[in-house]
C-alpha cells in the first residue's frame, strides 16, 4: 500500500496519543485507587457503588441509633436499679418496724425515714436524661410526671413509647410511661386485696392470702359476731340481697376457704369486726408508702391501734413485693431490648462488613492487574516514540 | 532538424512544468485536504514518412488530481458521524463528572437529610438534632440547586454552541456557493479541464460542514455541487445558498430552534439535520441533559410533596400543627407561541409519585384533546377534564382552535422551585400528638419516606430514583464513547484510503524530481545536439 507521508505522522501521533490517554487513565486510576472514576467507566457497577453507599449510610444511622438506644435504656435501668434498692431498704424498715417489741418512738424514727425514702423515690420518678427529657413522662417529656398536692399524687405523663429503628426491619421501644410503675402498683397479692376494717375493735390479723383455679372473682365481706357466746363468721357477696358463701363458728387461728380463696387468720376478732376481699385495684407507690409512714408515725394508743400498724406494715410489705415486682419486670424487659440491639449491632456490624467488601470488589483497583497494565502502557508508548523517531528520519531527501 | 529542436523545447518545457508539478506537491506535503497532482504526458500524433511514422515528441494531456469521489463522499459521511459523537462525548463527559463525585453526590445529601430525620426521632425534643436537621435539609436543598444550575448552565452553553454552530454553518455555505460558482467558470474555461486546487478546496469546504452537519452531496454536469443537510434539506443548489438561523422554541424561549432564514414563523428543522456537532447539541441538549434534569427535579417533586404531607399531619414543639417542609411546587402549561385560541389549560397536581420524568404535550384536533407523554408516546384523549400520570387537566377555560397545542414538564418545573421555607428548628413535626414533646411517632414516620416509592410512578425510591440519574448520564457518557470510537476508527479508515491514494510522499516527490531533473538534462541535450547538428551543417556550407 502507498503511504503519504502525512500519513506517516499522522498514524504515529494518533498511535501515541491514543497510548498516551489510555497511559493517563491507568495513571488516575492508580492515583485514586477507584476502578470507576466516572459513571461511564462502568454504569452499572457505578450505580451499585451508590446503592452500597445508601446502605452504608443507612447502617451506620442504625449503629448510631442502637447506641443512643442502647445508652438510654441503660440509664433507665440504673434508675430503676436504684429505685429498687430504695424500695428494699423500705422494706428493710418496715420489717423492722413490723417488730412487736418497738416502742412508738422507735417506729416515728422509722416512719420519717421512710417519708425521706419517699422523697427520694419522689425524685427518682421524675429522673431527667442528659437533655432535659423526663425518663418516664411517656411523650410529654417537657412534663414533669409525678407531682404531689396535699398527699395525693398525679401522673402528668401519658402512656405514649418512643420507638426507636435500631436495624432493618427492628424497632426498641426507649421511653416509656412510669405510670405502671409508679402509679399502678396492684394492691393486695395483685389478684385479691384482703383488708381489715378500720373500725375494727379486736387483734384479728390477716395473715397470708392467696388464691385458687376456682376462685370466684366478687367483693366478699367476712362479718364475726357472737351467736350466743360464741365467735361465728359469715361471708357474703356482693348479691342484692346478699348470698351467705361460707360460714361457722370460728376459733382462733382458723384459715377461712371459700369460692378458691385462701385466707389465713390470726389474732382475735371481736363481734362485729369484718374483713373485706376484693379483687386487687392498683394504687400509687407514693400513696403506699406514705401510708406506711403515717401509720408508723401515728402514736399508739392500745393492743388495737398496734394491731392495726401491724396489719399496715403486712399491707405495706404486700404493696411493696408488688411494687418490687413491677420494677423487676422493667428490668428485665429492658435487659431484653439491651439484648434485641445487641442483636441489631451484630447484624448491622456484619451486613456494614459485608457491604465494604462488595464496594471494595466492584469499585476498587486491582493494583497489582493496574501496575501491570500501567508498565505496559509505559513501554508501548516509549515504543511508539522511538519508532517515529526512527521512521522520521527516512527520507531520500537526505541523499539529494 | 528543426523537429528535433521543437522535440527538445517541448520536452524542456513538459518537464519544467512536471518539476513545478512536483514542487507544487511538495510545498503542500502538509496542507489539509491536498490531493497530490500529477502530470500526464501522452506522445504526439508522428507523421508519416514514406519509410514509417516518426515521433514527433510528447505534451501534457492533463494535470490531474489523485481523488476518488467515492472516498471522498465517504470522508464526509464519516466526518459528520465522528464529530457527532466527539462533540456528544465532550458533553456527555461533562455530565458525567458532574455526577460522578460520590462525596457530593444527591445521595450523599440525601442520606444526610434522612439519617438527621432518625436523630430527631430519637431525641424528638431536643433542639440541637432539629438544627442539624435543618442544616441537612439546606444542604440537599443547596445540592440540588447547584446540580439544577449546572445543568441549565449546561444547556444554555449547547444553545450558546448551537448559535455559533449555525453561523458556522451559513458561512460554510455561502462560500461554497462561491466556490461553485468559480468552479463552473474554471471548467468552461479551462475547456472542462479540472481546477485541481478549487476542487481541493470544495471538498475542504463540503468536509467542515459536514462536521457541522451531516450532509449529502450530487455533482452536476458544470462541476457544480448540490448540498442536502441531513435528511434532504437543501442548502446548496449550484450558486443559490438557503441560509439556516435559530428561533426560540414555541414552548420554551430559553431554548433555541432551527428554522430556515428569512421564512418566519417556519417549522423547526431540527429533526431533519442529522449527523454533525449540531445534531450532537441537539440530541444532547433535549435528550441526556433534559433526562437528567428532569430526574433530578422528579426527586424534588416526590420529596416535596410527600414530605410536606406527612409533615402537616404532625405536630410541632410548640404543640401546632406541622405546616410545609419545602416550599409548595406551582406547576403549570406554556402554550405555544402559534395557537390560534385563547384555551389555557389548568394543571393540577393529584399525586407526585405517578409523575415521569418526561415532557408532555396536549393537543386539540379541533375536537378533542389528547395528552401525550412525550418520553414514550403514551396518550390519553377526551374533552373537560383529562386525568393522567397522577395529574388532572381542566380543559374547559378559554377556547381552542385544531392545532392548538401546549407543553410542559412538571419534573423540570419542579427542579427549579426546590426550596426549604421552614427555618424554626421548633417547628419540625415530630410528634402526632399535641402537647407530646417525646412523641417520635410523626419523625419516625418522616424518617421512613426514604424507604417509600415516592417516584416514577411510585416504583422508585428517591436514592434509586437517583441511580437512575446517574445510570443514564452514565450510560449516555459511555454509549457516545464507544460510538465515537468506532466512527473514529471508520473516519480514521476511510482518511488511510484517501491519504494513501491522494497524500504527498516526499520520497516518491524526490524520485520524480530526480526523474524528471534527468529528462530536464537529457532534453536540453537533445537541443544541445539540434543545435550543433545546426552548426556542423552551417560550418559544411560555410
Amino acid at each position: 500500500m502507498r503511504i503519504s507521508t502525512s500519513q506517516l505522522y499522522n498514524l504515529s501521533l494518533a498511535a501515541m496519543q491514543s497510548q498516551q490517554a489510555k497511559l493517563q487513565k491507568t495513571e488516575l486510576q492508580i492515583a485514586s485507587g477507584l476502578r470507576i472514576l466516572q459513571p461511564s467507566d462502568d454504569p452499572a457497577g457505578a450505580v451499585q457503588v451508590l446503592n452500597l453507599n445508601t446502605n452504608m449510610g443507612l447502617v451506620d444511622q442504625y449503629e448510631r441509633n442502637a447506641s443512643q438506644a442502647g445508652a438510654m435504656l441503660g440509664y433507665e435501668e440504673s434508675v430503676l436499679e436504684n429505685v429498687n434498692s430504695t424500695l428494699q431498704r423500705i422494706r428493710e424498715l418496715v420489717v423492722q418496724a413490723n417488730n412487736p417489741i418497738n416502742h412508738d418512738g422507735a417506729r416515728k424514727d422509722i416512719g420519717l425515714e421512710i417519708q425521706q425514702r419517699l422523697e427520694e423515690l419522689l425524685v427518682l420518678g421524675n429522673t431527667r436524661d442528659q437533655n432535659g427529657e423526663y425518663l418516664f413522662a411517656g411523650n410529654r417529656t417537657d412534663q414533669r410526671p409525678f407531682t404531689e398536692q396535699n398527699g395525693t399524687y398525679t401522673y402528668q405523663g401519658d402512656a405514649g413509647t418512643r420507638q426507636i429503628q435500631v436495624g432493618e426491619g427492628a424497632k426498641v421501644a426507649i421511653r416509656e410511661s412510669g405510670a405502671t410503675l409508679f402509679m399502678q402498683v396492684p394492691t393486695g397479692n395483685g389478684t385479691i386485696a384482703v383488708s381489715p376494717e378500720a373500725g375494727n375493735t379486736g387483734t384479728l390479723l390477716v395473715g397470708q392470702y392467696g388464691t385458687r383455679k376456682d376462685y370466684v372473682e366478687d367483693t366478699y365481706q367476712v362479718r364475726f359476731f357472737l351467736q350466743g357466746s360464741d365467735l361465728h363468721y359469715e361471708v357474703t357477696d356482693s348479691a342484692a340481697p346478699p348470698t351467705v358463701v361460707d360460714g361457722g363458728p370460728y376459733a382462733q387461728g382458723k384459715s377461712l376457704a371459700f369460692n378458691g380463696i385462701d385466707i389465713a387468720l390470726s389474732g382475735a376478732p371481736q363481734d362485729g369486726d369484718t374483713l373485706t376481699v376484693e379483687p386487687a385495684g392498683s394504687d400509687s407507690l407514693f400513696a403506699m408508702v406514705d401510708r406506711i409512714a403515717a401509720a408508723l408515725i401515728t402514736p399508739t394508743a392500745n393492743t388495737a391501734d398496734r394491731v392495726k400498724v401491724q396489719a399496715a406494715m403486712a399491707q405495706g410489705l404486700a404493696n411493696l413485693d408488688q411494687a418490687l415486682e413491677g420494677v423487676n419486670v422493667r428490668r428485665a424487659s429492658i435487659g431484653a431490648r439491651l439484648n434485641n440491639i445487641d442483636t441489631a449491632s451484630s447484624i448491622n456490624q456484619d451486613f456494614r462488613l459485608q457491604l465494604d467488601t462488595v464496594k471494595s470488589q466492584v469499585q476498587d483497583l486491582d493494583y497489582a492487574e493496574a501496575l501491570t497494565r500501567f508498565n505496559l502502557q509505559l513501554v508501548s508508548l516509549q515504543a511508539a516514540q522511538q519508532a517515529f523517531i526512527k521512521t522520521s528520519e527516512l527520507s531520500l531527501f537526505n541523499y539529494l | 532538424m528543426t523537429d528535433l529542436l521543437r522535440i527538445g523545447t517541448s520536452s524542456l518545457l513538459n518537464m519544467q512544468q512536471a518539476i513545478n508539478t512536483v514542487g507544487h506537491n511538495i510545498t503542500n506535503v502538509n496542507t489539509p485536504g491536498y490531493s497530490r497532482q500529477s502530470v500526464t504526458f501522452e506522445a504526439r500524433s508522428a507523421q508519416s514518412y514514406g519509410f514509417g511514422y516518426v515521433g514527433s515528441g510528447a505534451y501534457i494531456s492533463g494535470v490531474n488530481r489523485a481523488a476518488d469521489d467515492f472516498m471522498t463522499s465517504q470522508i464526509h459521511s464519516f466526518t459528520a458521524s465522528e464529530s457527532r459523537y466527539r462533540t456528544l462525548v465532550g458533553f456527555t463527559s461533562r455530565l458525567d463528572s458532574l455526577v460522578a463525585d460520590a462525596d457530593n453526590s444527591l445521595n450523599t445529601s440525601l442520606q444526610g437529610f434522612f439519617n438527621a430525620m432518625q436523630d430527631v426521632a430519637t431525641n424528638p425534643a431536643s433542639m440541637p438534632e432539629r438544627h442539624v436537621l435543618l442544616s441537612n435539609a439546606t444542604n440537599l436543598v443547596s445540592r440540588v440547586e447547584a446540580l439544577n444550575s449546572r445543568f441549565a448552565s449546561l444547556a444554555s452553553e449547547v444553545d450558546t454552541q448551537v448559535d455559533t454552530l449555525v453561523r458556522d454553518i451559513n458561512t460554510l455555505i455561502g462560500n461554497l456557493g462561491a466556490v461553485n460558482r468559480e468552479i463552473v467558470s474554471a471548467v468552461s474555461a479551462g475547456k472542462g479541464n479540472p481546477p485541481n486546487d478549487l476542487l481541493d478546496y470544495r471538498d475542504q469546504l463540503l468536509t467542515r460542514l459536514a462536521e457541522k452537519v451531516g450532509i449529502s452531496v450530487v455533482p452536476q454536469q458544470d462541476g457544480s455541487v448540490n448540498v442536502f443537510a441531513g435528511q434532504g434539506q437543501a442548502l446548496v443548489v449550484g450558486t443559490e445558498v438557503n441560509l439556516l438561523a435559530t428561533q426560540p422554541n414555541a414552548y420554551d424561549a430559553s431554548r433555541l430552534d432551527i428554522v430556515i432564514k428569512d421564512s418566519p414563523g417556519a417549522t423547526p428543522i431540527n429533526r431533519f439535520l442529522t449527523g454533525g456537532a449540531l445534531q450532537a447539541a441537539l440530541e444532547f441538549r433535549d435528550g441526556t441533559l433534559r433526562q437528567a434534569q428532569s430526574q433530578l427535579g422528579l426527586i424534588a417533586l416526590g420529596l416535596t410533596e410527600s414530605f410536606n404531607a406527612l409533615h402537616e399531619q404532625g405536630v410541632d414543639l410548640d404543640g401546632n400543627a406541622g405546616g410545609k417542609f419545602f416550599a409548595g411546587i406551582s406547576l403549570g402549561v406554556a402554550a405555544s407561541g402559534r395557537n390560534k385560541g385563547n384555551a389555557m389549560p389548568q394543571l393540577t397536581l393529584q399525586d407526585a409519585s405517578a409523575v415521569r420524568a418526561s415532557d408532555y404535550k396536549v393537543e386539540y384536533d379541533g375536537t378533542q384533546w389528547t395528552w401525550t407523554r412525550v418520553s414514550d408516546g403514551t396518550s390519553v384523549s377526551g374533552n373537560g377534564t383529562l386525568e393522567f400520570d397522577g395529574m388532572t387537566l381542566d380543559l374547559s377555560s378559554g377556547t381552542a382552535q385544531g392545532g392548538d397545542s401546549f407543553q410542559f414538564n412538571p419534573a423540570l418545573q419542579a427542579a427549579g422551585q426546590f426550596a426549604l421555607v421552614l427555618k424554626d428548628p421548633a417547628q419540625v413535626a415530630a410528634a402526632s400528638e399535641a402537647g407530646a414533646v417525646g412523641d417520635n411517632s410523626n419523625a419516625l414516620k418522616l424518617a421512613e419516606l426514604q424507604f417509600a416509592p415516592l417516584v416514577n410512578g411510585g416504583k422508585d425510591t428517591l436514592q434509586q430514583f437517583y441511580g437512575t440519574l446517574v445510570a443514564t448520564v452514565g450510560l449516555g457518557s459511555r454509549e457516545a464513547q464507544s460510538n465515537l470510537s468506532l466512527e473514529a476508527a471508520l473516519l480514521g479508515q476511510a482518511q488511510q484510503y484517501r491519504d494513501s491514494l491522494s497524500g504527498v510522499n516526499l520520497d516518491e516527490e524526490a524520485a520524480n524530481l530526480l526523474r524528471y531533473q534527468q529528462a530536464y538534462q537529457a532534453s536540453a541535450q537533445i537541443i544541445k545536439i539540434a543545435d550543433e547538428a545546426f552548426r556542423t551543417l552551417l560550418g559544411a556550407l560555410g
